[in-house]
């Protein structure tokens, strides 16, 4: 085991944390992950001394495992497999090292938190291109390496976005740079030419930013990012489309995303948008598909104008109808509320206390078969409708959709929570059995995810021993063995 | 050479009639005729024929020819449809694999997702997606080229960009025969169940070691199938046309008009291009040098003398930072809107606009064919051949940037002699990704290749831009494509990428079957690759000594 004097010779004494309360939390998360408490948690100040620990646990021989976001922690994917690690903790590397206004990019490190940027950006005229109310705490850096979808989906132009370039050290202890970061030359005389570290192809024939992405800490250590922001509009306005059946919303929401005529776009069940707003006292739809419209630097009132008119359209034409607010909530506060990092207690913990989530990759006309399938498993698991919140999030302009079920729950009790975890087991197998794609194969779905597809478990192998030859990067996840 | 034994097996796998040594047919495939100055060739042949043709149909068969290339020891590149010296072999041990067999596309409407074969081209999923109002990105190479090859194995700007973005980033899954004859199918078809919707994961994104700025050129094995987004098209589904190329008519719709934007200089002309950018309005944008490149394809020899005239001449290069903007409204009020928009832009940013619409012929001849992508030939009219370099996918500013670099270089070597005068700036480069501020910018040259002066001129040229790219800190985008000295000479500079590289060859495929000319050189034949390409282009001798010697340096320390 390493000795907190090694860390402390990189990182300062004082960046050693050996309060076993602080370690024994990460043994746990609010997850299904139980894991082994680490050894001790490091908190680095920069690039060189996030190479030294990681150059030191390779000749030490002991786990990495990185973290950004402030607690609680979720999805397992940061709970020590092993025993004798190191917690790489960056949220002290909290520096936006740049805000480009005119073409619309940050240049952060990992520490930085969506409520952070949401506020540098607002002050330039920009937004962040942010998940559903993520945790004020959440790193942005984190949130853009796990793929979670973000509410504009006509901004997402490849899975890898809003994140363009980055700065990490791989497990193998060499520093690196993707996209056109890469250079030639330092980021400075890259400014000085007009780049901004806005092209996350390459460098060259290759793209280790998509490796690096959804690998859950496996590959490396991210120490700057470049995430690609947009313009704050300067008129909004925002509607709302009810339904009884999810079904009557898929039609109108292909085509109002095929032209990227809106903005904000998702569709929750009635559930998920009492928990959003837990004030209002009316009842909400069943089906709630969310939008608005923008307008820019141009003429902004006459574009939301066309944009209004043109979609009044396509509802009628697919027996969809516009409107401004339900159960005395406007449109524009429930679109307000899904846009800002959570204040307080996290949403999806407001209606029951405790919730956990399954969450696939699929396309808007499949849904419809997993609401039943989840509908059915739920009867059979005793779990009440009223506490299933179900959301959608187009992706990718509509190409594809997050189809999230949250199973909202009281964790005091044990009898639902046992129930709660039978269901998730059970309905995640079901799903995957149907074709649900677990896009971010966390904990037990590594192994759904990945039963089929065996000569990607060899592919993902091999480019894990080139990254991370002696495997201490966060070893025990994605199917990738534990060895270190 | 190629045995005989492989020969019976190659047949017996695809049938006779599928494989070829026919002389006369390897030195088809020998022939390139674009691109090839970039390895420094002076001469339309490339330096190798290939030993053997082979003509598979299915995945399954594009599997046994390269399990018979490994037990043969022979080494095999594939192409799609074949439009430049990237698919040309790069040893005298390859079978070349052309995929034009393998042509089947279908496509999802409501996702908006093909799923193509290799040999489907832009034009014709175009031509299908249009029946349901969609459209696909196709590079500036033309319609007639495989969006499969570029979004898999290449490069990826094109004029659309700013609705279908950019080749590479569009992938939604693909098969992939490894160089061991294995198959790796990436994102949702790894899954089992012929769906095609998604291409990354589960975990990270196995599309990291497919390609990257640039794709592998065969070097990795054969592409077999990929799933590429769609994008809206909003207009006709079959649009009415008579005639090709600079003759063609068509009906084009009323809430459609192209406009040419002229700016006073390269500082409004960017801030023109972030405007529209940020506006998310127009459909198709691109700087076409309106004043070199299309006016010398539309009249090449008038073109050449045009430029000698100092009255001409002063016109032209007034007129030089020029874009073409398509506005494509679905309804006539987005065309209202966008058309009052791109007005005011124009405005505020100084220069004017000629609303193409109003001289009918030559917006049929426009609108047609830059929706169609079928215009990209004319550039062989002036000269018979082209060049180009820079194109690094970056911010508005770094595009224009290059651009302006390019023009320098491009006008010294006018000056010399070196090369023909097509007013230096002729540079072309879209805007991407709507609302995303990404450009790239290629400064193009058209050369006569009869003319000994101007063959060494580009090579020139070329060597000049690859300089400039260092110098100046510029993202290389063709640079990249120079072939496999290329990641040697580069690597260094840029976080040895190279190193990389070669892990990713070395693992996937340690018996080098895949051809690596157009990928990276394998150690072993660094030196040769280095040499070869140092004596072609004498410019960089000096690097490749220096190259050569630190790693004779290394390996002499014990
Ligand atoms: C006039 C002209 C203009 C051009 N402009 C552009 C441009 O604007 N943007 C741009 O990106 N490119 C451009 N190109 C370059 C290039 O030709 C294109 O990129 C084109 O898209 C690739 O199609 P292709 O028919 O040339 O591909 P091919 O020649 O078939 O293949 C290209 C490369 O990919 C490999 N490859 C092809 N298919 C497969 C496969 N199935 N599996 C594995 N490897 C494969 C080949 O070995 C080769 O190395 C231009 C070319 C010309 C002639």
């Amino acid at each position: 085991m390493v000795g907190k004097k090694a860390l402390a010779g990189i990182v300062g004494e004082e960046n050693v944390v050996t309060d076993r309360n602080i370690l024994d939390a990460f043994a746990v998360d609010k997850s299904y992950g139980e894991g082994t408490p680490p050894a001790f948690l490091v908190k680095p100040h920069s690039t060189e001394e996030v190479q030294a620990v990681i150059n030191l646990a390779k000749s030490e021989g002991f786990p990495l495992i990185p973290v950004s976001s402030g607690a609680p922690r979720d999805h397992e994917d940061t709970v020590p497999a092993c025993a004798d690690s190191v917690i790489v903790d960056l949220s002290d590397m909290k520096k936006i090292v740049r805000l480009d206004r005119r073409n619309k990019v940050a240049l952060i490190e990992p520490g930085v938190t969506f409520g952070e940027l949401h506020a540098a950006a607002k002050a330039a005229g920009l937004r962040v291109l942010m998940p559903l109310l993520p945790r004020m705490n959440k790193s942005v850096l984190a949130s853009c390496l796990e793929r979670e979808p973000f509410t504009i989906p006509k901004y997402q132009w490849d899975t890898t976005d809003p994140l363009m370039c980055m700065e990490l050290v791989f497990g193998s202890g060499d520093i690196y740079r993707t996209g056109s970061a890469a250079g030639p030359g330092s980021l400075e005389a890259q400014w000085e030419t007009g780049a901004a570290q806005k092209n996350p192809l390459g460098p060259g024939q290759w793209d280790p930013l998509r490796l690096v992405q959804g690998a859950q800490g496996t590959m490396g250590i991210v120490t700057w990012g470049s995430v690609k922001l947009e313009l704050l509009p300067r008129e909004e306005k925002c509607f709302l489309a009810a339904a009884e059946k999810m079904d009557e919303l898929i039609e109108f929401s292909y085509l109002i995303q095929k032209f990227k005529l809106v903005d904000v776009c998702f569709i929750m069940n009635a559930v998920d948008l009492a928990s959003l707003r837990m004030d209002v006292v009316g009842k909400f739809p069943p089906w709630v598909l969310v939008y608005s419209i923008s307008g820019y630097e141009y003429f902004p009132g006459e574009r939301i104008d066309y944009i209004e008119h043109d979609i009044e359209e396509m509802a009628h034409a697919t027996g969809v109808l516009p409107i401004s607010g339900v159960a005395g909530v406007s449109a524009g506060d429930i679109v307000g509320a899904a846009t800002l990092p959570c204040e307080g207690i996290y949403w999806k913990d407001r209606l029951r206390g405790d919730c956990r989530d399954i969450f696939f990759i699929t396309t808007l006309d499949r849904v419809p078969r997993f609401l039943d399938a989840m509908a059915g498993e739920a009867k059979a698991h005793g779990f009440p409708e009223g506490s299933l919140g179900i959301y959608i999030q187009p992706i990718q302009q509509g190409r594809n959709c997050h189809l999230e079920f949250n199973l909202m729950y009281d964790g005091r009790n044990a009898d639902e929570a046992g129930r709660v975890r039978a269901l998730y087991e059970t309905a995640s197998v079901r799903c995957a059995d149907m074709g649900a794609f677990f896009s971010r194969p966390y904990g037990a779905w590594a192994a759904l995810a990945y039963r089929k597809d065996q000569p990607t478990v060899k592919a993902l192998k091999m480019v894990k021993h080139m990254l991370d030859p002696k495997g201490i990067m966060n070893p025990g996840k994605l199917s990738l063995g534990t060895e270190v | 050479m190629i045995s005989k034994e492989a020969v019976r097996e190659l047949e017996h796998a695809l049938g006779a009639e599928f494989v070829s040594c026919e002389p006369a047919v390897m030195d088809g495939y020998a022939y390139q005729p674009t691109h090839a100055e970039i390895l420094g060739l002076e001469t339309k042949w490339c330096p190798y024929r290939p030993v053997a043709v082979v003509l598979p149909h299915t995945t399954e068969e594009v599997q046994a020819v390269v399990r018979i290339c490994n037990a043969h020891k022979l080494q095999f590149k594939a192409l799609s449809t074949g439009w430049g010296i990237w698919n040309a072999p790069g040893s005298d041990n390859v079978v070349q694999i052309d995929l034009r067999r393998m042509d089947k596309l279908t496509i999802d409407t409501k996702n908006m997702i093909a799923v193509m074969e290799p040999y489907v081209s832009g034009a014709q999923i175009q031509a299908e997606g249009m029946k349901s109002g969609l459209n696909v990105h196709m590079v500036g190479c033309g319609c007639h080229a495989s969006p499969l090859a570029s979004a898999t194995s290449l490069m990826g700007p094109g004029c659309s960009g700013i609705t279908t973005g950019y080749s590479p980033r569009n992938v939604l899954g693909v098969e992939w025969v490894l160089p061991d004859g294995e198959i790796l199918r990436l994102g949702v078809p790894g899954q089992g169940n012929d769906e095609w919707f998604y291409g990354d994961g589960p975990g990270p994104s196995l599309r990291g070691i497919m390609r990257g700025t640039l794709g592998a050129c065969g070097g990795l094995g054969v592409f077999t199938k990929c799933a590429l987004k769609l994008f809206p098209w909003p207009g006709p589904a079959q649009p009415k046309v008579e005639g090709v190329l600079m003759d063609a008519k068509v009906e084009i719709p009323g809430t459609h008009s192209s406009f040419l934007c002229f700016l006073p200089n390269l500082s409004r002309f960017a801030d023109a291009f972030y405007k529209i950018s940020n506006a998310e309005i127009g459909y198709f944008m691109g700087k076409h040098a309106i004043t070199g490149a299309l006016l010398a394809g539309c009249m090449p020899r008038a073109y050449k003398n045009l430029v000698k005239s100092e009255t001409v001449r002063s016109i032209l290069t007034a007129l030089q930072n020029t874009f073409v903007i398509i506005l494509c409204g679905r309804t006539q009020r987005e065309y209202d809107y966008q058309h009052k928009v791109l007005k005011q832009i124009i405005a505020d940013c100084e220069g004017f606009m000629l609303n193409i619409g109003h001289v009918p012929l030559l917006h049929s001849m426009l609108w047609w064919g830059f929706i169609r992508n079928s215009l990209p030939p004319a550039i062989f009219r002036a000269g018979g051949r082209f060049t180009t370099a820079f194109g690094g996918f970056e911010t508005i500013d770094q595009a224009v940037f290059q651009s302006k670099i390019g023009a320098v270089i491009k006008q010294e070597l006018i000056d010399s002699g070196d090369m023909m005068d097509d007013l230096a700036d002729n540079s072309w480069g879209g805007l991407y990704e709507g609302s995303s501020c990404l450009a790239h910018q290629e400064e193009l040259a058209i050369f006569d290749p009869r003319e000994p002066k101007q063959n060494e001129g580009v090579n020139k040229y070329i060597d000049k831009a690859m300089e400039a790219s260092t110098k100046y800190t510029i993202t290389p985008g063709i640079g990249f494509g120079g072939g496999g000295a290329v990641p040697h000479m580069l690597g260094p500079l840029i976080y040895n990428y190279h190193h990389w590289l070669l892990q990713i060859k070395e693992t996937l495929d340690p018996g080098n079957s895949a051809d690596p000319s157009f990928f990276i050189a394998p150690e072993a034949e660094k030196e040769k690759y280095l040499r070869d390409y140092a004596r072609r282009r004498p410019q960089v001798a000096r690097l490749v000594e220096d190259i050569l010697a630190a790693d004779k340096k290394r390996s002499d320390v014990p």
